[in-house]
């Protein structure tokens, strides 16, 4: 009778057993992977919250929004609410005037560019005429990065150099200027 | 007095499918080495916008041509970023670039040989005007 029992019961019991170890141990370690995920993100969101705090007793300002921006460890927050809160917590050390790059030291003025010499002149003048034919056309090729930059070689560190590229990198951004594919970068 | 005794059809049955299930639930703690991979880029109208992620995430996106670039040009001196990656529901690629302002210039050495997660805002002038480096042991596979 008993042996009966069992053998009906046993089997099942088992496995049940079985199956329930299996998941808790699969479950637990989706638990332990993902609190460490948490942990991470959270460091970053906690050490943004630091940069503000310190900046808003710099300012005498409120830190408006920070005890709703940092949520509890416990809570499950996905990586994109992480960055939002992170970018919501950079837009608001921008506001207030506090470090955003990680640095708490006011930028230096920039130095007046000497003028620039004739060969310079015209070679901003021809970069400039490339700028403008690959913005219209909407199209810049290779070929084009390359010429561009034949030019701007010349004009390293100069302002007029970086107004052009500027030009090409909004162009890009708002999706005015398409670079073909294989683009090596900017000019 | 009756012996309880199992069979070997009922070992077969019933004991290992239970051992097994329970040993496929050890499995992942062997494995160990939580690994992620991100792609993430995003841009307003104005052409301001963000990207963050890491390589590998980049590298191993389902799009062949995803891509992200930190680059400096020794020549010209131009430093500046570049991603190419398709938005969920796309088709075709969209390109993110940016130039550094000065204060994320002063890092840019550290994002050249960033091997790990990384992100990058910028305005709508085309500005990068944030960047943020993690080196974590879940994004070490560069």
């Amino acid at each position: 009778m008993t042996t009966q029992v069992l053998r009906g019961w046993l089997p099942s019991l088992t496995t049940a057993v079985g199956c329930a170890v299996g998941c808790w141990l699969a479950v637990s370690q989706a638990q332990q992977s993902q609190a460490q995920r948490m942990e991470q993100l959270t460091d970053e969101v906690g050490s943004l919250r630091r940069a503000l705090e310190s900046s808003s007793h710099a300012t005498g300002a409120s830190p408006v929004g920070t005890a709703t921006i940092l949520a509890p460890r416990e809570s499950r927050l996905s990586v994109e609410d992480q960055e939002a809160m992170a970018l919501r917590v950079a837009t608001l050390l921008k506001e207030s005037g506090g470090p955003v790059a990680g640095s708490s030291e006011p930028e230096a003025p920039v130095p007046t560019a000497p003028e620039p010499s004739s060969e310079q002149r015209e070679a901003v003048a021809r970069a400039g005429m490339m700028v403008d034919r690959v913005v219209s056309s909407g199209r810049m090729t290779a070929e084009d990065v390359l010429e561009i930059r034949r030019e701007l070689v010349h004009l390293r560190g100069r302002p007029e150099a970086d107004a052009l590229r500027k030009q090409l990198v909004v162009a890009i951004n708002q999706d005015r200027l398409v670079p073909a594919p294989g683009f090596d970068g900017l000019p | 007095m009756k012996q309880l005794s199992f069979s070997k059809p009922l070992l077969r049955g019933v004991l290992f499918p239970g051992v097994a299930l329970a040993v496929l639930g050890l499995a992942p703690v062997a494995w160990g080495g939580l690994q992620s991979q991100t792609v993430f880029c995003q841009k307003n109208a104005d052409g301001s916008g963000l990207c963050y992620g890491n390589f590998v995430g980049f590298r191993e996106d389902a799009t062949s041509t995803s891509s992200a670039s930190f680059r400096e040009d020794l020549m010209t001196g131009t430093r500046s970023f570049d991603s190419w990656s398709t938005p969920p529901g796309g088709t075709s690629p969209v390109v993110y670039t940016c130039i550094p302002n000065a204060a994320v210039s002063a890092l840019w050495e550290q994002a050249l040989s960033n091997r790990g997660f990384f992100r990058v805002s910028w305005d709508a002038s085309g500005t990068c005007d944030y960047l943020r480096l993690v080196n974590s042991s879940q994004n070490t596979n560069f």
